[in-house]
């Protein structure tokens, strides 16, 4: 019972990842249309955005170690540690979090620019030059990405408070169901960000428009609605969701240049497991996807079946394309 | 674009004779360009390989796979095997790759085409990455894993003991006694893309291939003439996947070992960016595409500051310094980086890759692209008889 519960938990933190980025991807794909192999590298980039603000807020100065007495020591100080002591400290503590609020305008242009740069001008092309053309543009921000952070994957901490781990199982009875701190929050967050998500494609005009666009674009441009323009803030949009879910996943796995690739692959899957273009299928698809990897990497089902866990999440998007290809929720 | 050129068989003699000389000249103008050592020509040769049976595929058909890497590796793999249980003789090996990357090309194929477009790539990026997957955990009695598959001095080797023939220290592929490393097997690879360039040239020019182009321009329209179109897309992904079978056993023929990495579904976009980078659908571009890449991965990657300061050296001394800081970033390490330009280049400006730059340039000089120009010699001919 603990054992399975930690599993659910394990799985939720991951297909929480999973379906940030695949509401994205499927947003993007429900109203432009584009199959946008770029959006793994969204992921990575909102990962790079958290690491450059630790940069920037530890850039640091030598100064002389009053701790030791018997000669002159330096020691790297960060400035803000400096000027401001102890908040100084803490907002490096916080380093993270705070990214997020610079990630949300850096998402937003780099969306809106890539749209407007690029992938207009692939709306009428097929599926297969919009995937290449975006498979090129996710190797260049990857390879800038190399030149400028090297190779190797960069540790980011989450803030002191929360990163040790909570007795989940002691609130209900349960003994040994201890989760780290910070899943708990990327939990909370993924959930947070997708319902606002949802609330802004339903609750507002704005999202009206886009959900009527989604079903019928043409009528909508009869209409006297400029829906190419709400579309490239869409695209926008699904970028600050995947850099988002970027910046929070830091702590979890420490980012390189590469991680967008593995993402990409994945969280596709995830879109056709929830059917293309729907967006509660994605969600909903996404953290089931989490799950079950979670579950076919406990050695019990590993036993039974030697390397389930390598393979579970092809498997499943492999029978679903194979016998029901418009997805678990898709509509025909 | 034009896929389907209007040729005479004397023709088609004449590209093949001329396109033989090229390859077998190879390590003369590859002196020339820098790329003048068998490890690279080897790569050009195998890559092209690749890349022409992967072009039957995508370019006739234009069904975009991204799992073609998993036939590589899988072609790779048995010839290791071939080695270690038969004979260090090349030969068997190519002959098994072939066969069991064909088929398994025709297991995954036939799953993999019940969908179309966007579906079709997807189901093939996640059967090569299950390979791949499986390759590294569970398949390691097979595979060797992370480590690679070697081939090792004391293998049973039944058919060479058979013969009496001694076991190397380091064991090589061979051809009847011929070690093939360096040139031998470069000219060994070499007369393998010759056959396979071939064989492509007869199936562009076939009515198979003819097929093929029609389901890309307009299936639903084939469909309706009660054309089926399924085994012709099953023999166009086999075919293409027991060629990319052939070009993972010359890997392993020039040197003997398997990994898994030649696997992951980014080999697979290796290929795409070769094929579209040198011209989608035609007979040369994806040869050029191959040679393109492969020399810029150890051409371009080798170039360095201090190699780039000579070369500017005859500028003064500020305007060297500028030089090498803009273009540093793109050679070295970065060269993915000019690579990844380059490639979304072609695709926006010029889809048809450099085969159609070329044709471009060559309608602008000489006022007559290329296809119209045999179209109209065939209608002279038409005309005379």
């Amino acid at each position: 019972m603990e054992a399975l519960l930690l599993q659910v938990l394990n799985g939720l933190d991951k297909g929480g990842a999973y379906a940030l980025i695949a509401l994205g991807l499927t947003l993007v794909f429900g109203t432009l249309g584009v199959v946008n192999f770029t959006h793994g590298a969204l992921f990575m980039l909102g990962a790079f955005v958290a690491v450059s603000v630790e940069k920037v807020l530890t850039i640091s100065s030598k100064v002389r170690d009053e701790s030791i007495t018997f000669f002159e020591a330096y020691k790297e100080t960060p400035y803000l540690e400096i000027w401001w002591g102890d908040t100084g400290a803490a907002i490096i503590d916080w380093s993270v979090p705070i990214s997020i609020i610079i990630a949300i305008p850096i998402m937003l242009a780099v969306g809106i620019a890539m749209e407007r740069g690029l992938i207009k001008y692939f709306y009428k092309r097929e599926h297969a030059d919009q995937i290449l053309v975006t498979f090129g543009l996710a190797i260049v921000i990857g390879e800038i990405i190399k030149a400028n952070f090297g190779a190797n994957a960069i540790p980011q901490a989450a803030p002191e408070v929360v990163s040790g781990s909570v007795d989940i199982g002691a609130a209900i009875g349960l003994d040994g169901v201890v989760y780290p701190w910070w899943r708990m929050i990327y939990l909370a967050f993924s959930l947070s960000i997708i319902g606002g998500v949802f609330a802004f494609l339903h609750m507002t005009t704005f999202g009206m428009v886009v959900r009527a666009g989604m079903h019928d674009r043409e009528t909508v441009g009869l209409l006297g609605i400029n829906i190419e323009k709400r579309f490239t803030i869409v695209f926008g949009l699904a970028a600050v969701v995947a850099g988002l879910a970027g910046v929070m996943y830091t702590p979890i796995l420490p980012p390189d240049y590469n991680m967008g690739m593995d993402f990409l692959v994945l969280s596709f899957l995830v879109v056709v497991v929830g059917g293309m273009g729907s967006l509660g299928g994605a969600v909903a698809a996404g953290f089931l996807l989490g799950i079950l990897q979670s579950f076919s990497s406990m050695t019990a089902v590993k036993e039974i079946i030697p390397g389930i866990d390598q393979v579970i999440i092809y498997l499943i998007a492999v029978a679903i394309l194979l016998f029901r290809p418009r997805g678990l929720f898709g509509k025909d | 674009m034009k896929i389907i050129e209007l040729s005479t068989s004397k023709r088609d003699l004449l590209i093949l004779v001329v396109f033989s000389v090229i390859v077998l000249i190879a390590p003369f103008w590859g002196s020339l360009i820098g790329a003048g050592y068998p490890d690279l020509l080897q790569k050009f040769a195998i890559f092209g390989l690749f890349a022409v049976g992967y072009n039957i595929l995508f370019g006739l058909t234009g069904y975009l796979s991204f799992g073609h890497a998993a036939f590589l590796g899988v072609g790779s793999y048995v010839a290791v095997w071939s080695f270690k249980l038969f004979t260090m003789n090349a030969l068997p090996a190519i002959a098994f790759s072939i066969v069991f990357s064909g088929i398994f090309a025709l297991v995954i194929g036939f799953l993999c085409l019940r969908r179309t477009g966007i579906y079709f790539s997807i189901l093939t990026l996640a059967f090569a990455q299950m390979s791949y997957k499986l390759a590294y955990s569970v398949l390691t009695p097979i595979t060797n894993g992370e480590t690679g598959l070697f081939v090792l001095k004391d293998d049973p080797r039944v058919i060479d003991g058979a013969l009496g023939i001694a076991s190397a220290e380091n064991p090589l592929a061979s051809l009847f006694g011929i070690t093939l490393n360096g040139y031998e097997g470069f000219y060994f690879c070499a007369v393998v893309l010759i056959l396979g360039f071939w064989l492509s040239m007869k199936i562009f020019r076939s009515p198979f291939g003819m097929k093929l182009v029609a389901i890309k321009s307009n299936q639903t329209r084939m469909e309706y003439t009660g054309f089926n179109h399924r085994p012709y897309l099953l023999a166009a992904f086999v075919i293409s996947g027991m060629y990319a079978g052939l070009a993972g056993a010359l890997l392993a023929v020039v040197d003997p070992t398997a990994g898994a990495e030649r696997m992951v579904w980014t080999a697979s976009g290796e290929v795409v960016l070769m094929t579209i980078l040198g011209g989608l659908g035609t007979m040369f571009g994806p040869l050029i595409g191959a040679a393109t890449i492969k020399y810029m991965e150890n051409i371009f990657s080798g170039i360095n500051d201090t190699l780039l300061g000579t070369w500017f050296d005859f500028l003064p001394q500020a305007l060297t310094d500028l030089l090498v800081t803009i273009v540093s970033p793109f050679v070295g390490s970065g060269w993915h980086l000019t690579l990844g330009l380059t490639f979304m280049m072609i695709m926006i400006f010029l889809p048809g890759g450099m085969v159609e730059g070329a044709q471009k340039i060559k309608a602008k000089f000489f006022n007559k692209s290329k296809t119209e120009q045999v179209e109209s010699e065939q209608l002279e001919k038409d005309g005379a008889a």
